[in-house]
């Protein structure tokens, strides 16, 4: 039944929980210290192979791509306004391709921010590749396999299930408010929309507290928690594809902390 | 109450706190954020109810529920941002020791303690928005200080003014109904 299940999808709604998380951690901890743009170029495209892997619709990820593009530009705008001279003191030299003085263009800066962007979007394929495949207990017994302690594993599984069900309660009671006259649209002002919003927590909260006793009594009376170790109904041994994907990523972290060598820190100066 | 020391770790109360709690403060923090205006920065109800929590069940259930759920609010916009998600988790671990003089199940509550709770976590947010979370930002990503710092001092400053009013709110909510309960058990 197992078996037959695995065959079934593409390759990377195949790989282990455990996989995924190494490879998440690894990837977004190495490309988070690197400023080497090459080395960001090919993670993106690694990332992209992922994320082609998992067949995504555009309509599933629509609003959210629009979303981190907003977030980056943004980002980059706030940034240059702050310091239009940062790549300047990062590279140690200035070529100015219009303007001048404290807002002039430089190349530096230009490329500077060129990274900056490669940092912010080369997960993103990655993450959302593994959010549609990941099936959550899966993750659970993968966050186990990989010596995070049960009980933090099995709270994690925990808050997967339960925000799909939170997430319905707010909508209600969210609902419930406003037909009572309850303004929380972007409409209403600032204060107005932080007063209405904490009306709609108060209800929320005291039935998630209520939920916290009766499920720890439920897992009591299951005798949750008085082992040392604990199975998972989702773990399987790993296969050849992800030690596979595990030793390239493995030889990408080196590459990454082997690049600090050559280009003498973390950045890659090419002027 | 035996059987809980001997494998040691998390209470089964503090499993079944951090995932609900990781569940509310992602749902607070994914669908009802309320933009200030600096980019990456809204007031945040997820903090306030993390305080809450943190004062209710303590700096484990505190700072693993902050971590995860900073963590899958990062996952869902695609970019896991470590330096803040480290300061969320250090924020939540503090905000836990207020269980300690808070005593919120077993003694009433006093203003004199609310004032704790609130120097408490004034303190905690210019610690972990104001210095930890930008520090971050300029050593692990290099970012300009004047940016991150303009991103840190905003969140410090609605991160203590939602907590400062909302989970204040809960609190004195919460005591209502342990009192009420108290004066049962003494009859």
């Amino acid at each position: 039944m197992h078996a037959e299940l695995e065959k079934q999808g593409p390759w990377i709604s195949r790989l282990s929980g455990t996989t995924k998380i190494v490879l998440l951690l690894a990837l977004s901890a190495i490309g988070m210290v690197s400023y080497d743009t090459r080395y960001l170029v090919v993670l993106t495209i690694f990332a992209l192979i992922f994320f082609y892997s998992a067949r995504l619709k555009w309509r599933q990820i629509k609003a959210l791509v629009y979303a981190i593009v907003g977030f980056t530009l943004l980002n980059l705008v706030l940034v240059y306004i702050f310091s239009p001279q940062y790549g300047t003191q990062i590279y140690g030299s200035s070529h100015i391709l219009f303007g001048s003085g404290f807002l002039a263009v430089t190349a530096e800066e230009l490329f500077y921010l060129l990274n900056m962007t490669l940092k912010y979007i080369f997960i993103v394929p990655l993450i959302l590749a593994f959010l549609y495949t990941t099936d959550p207990s899966e993750l659970a017994a993968g966050m186990n396999k990989i010596k995070i302690p049960y009980k933090v594993c099995y709270a994690v599984e925990l808050s997967l299930r339960y925000i799909p069900d939170f997430l319905r309660e707010y909508r209600q009671i969210s609902f419930a408010q406003q037909a009572r006259g309850l303004e929380i649209s972007k409409k209403a002002n600032l204060w107005q929309r932080v007063k209405g919003s904490s009306q709609i927590l108060i209800p929320l909260v005291f039935s998630s507290l209520d939920r916290i006793e009766v499920t720890t009594r439920a897992m009591r009376l299951r005798r949750f928690g008085t082992q040392k170790k604990r199975s998972w109904y989702k773990a399987h041994p790993l296969s050849k594809l992800d030690w596979f994907l595990l030793g390239v990523t493995a030889l990408l972290v080196v590459c990454g902390i082997w690049l600090f060598q050559v280009d003498q820190g973390r950045y890659y100066d090419p002027f | 109450m035996a059987e809980k020391k001997k494998t040691g770790g998390l209470s089964v109360q503090a499993v079944v706190a951090t995932g609900i709690g990781i569940a509310i403060v992602f749902v607070l923090k994914r669908f009802v954020p309320i933009p200030t205006g600096v980019p990456n920065t809204t007031i945040d109800l997820g903090e306030a109810f993390l305080a809450f929590l943190g004062a209710l069940f303590g700096p484990a259930v505190g700072g693993l529920t902050a971590f995860f759920a900073h963590l899958f609010t990062d996952m869902t916009w695609g970019d896991p941002w470590w330096s803040w998600i480290i300061a969320d988790a250090l924020f939540g671990l503090a905000i836990g020791y207020s269980r300690s003089f808070l005593k919120i199940r077993t003694e009433p509550l006093t203003t004199g303690k609310l004032v704790k709770f609130n120097v408490l976590q004034v303190a905690a947010n210019i610690v972990c928005w104001g210095l930890i979370a930008p520090l971050g930002d300029i050593w692990i990503y290099s970012q300009p200080a004047g940016k991150v710092f303009l991103q840190g001092v905003t969140a410090t400053i609605t991160n203590a003014l939602t907590i400062g009013i909302i989970a204040t709110l809960l609190l004195i909510a919460y005591a209502k109904t342990q009192d009420q309960n108290q004066k049962l058990t003494k009859e």
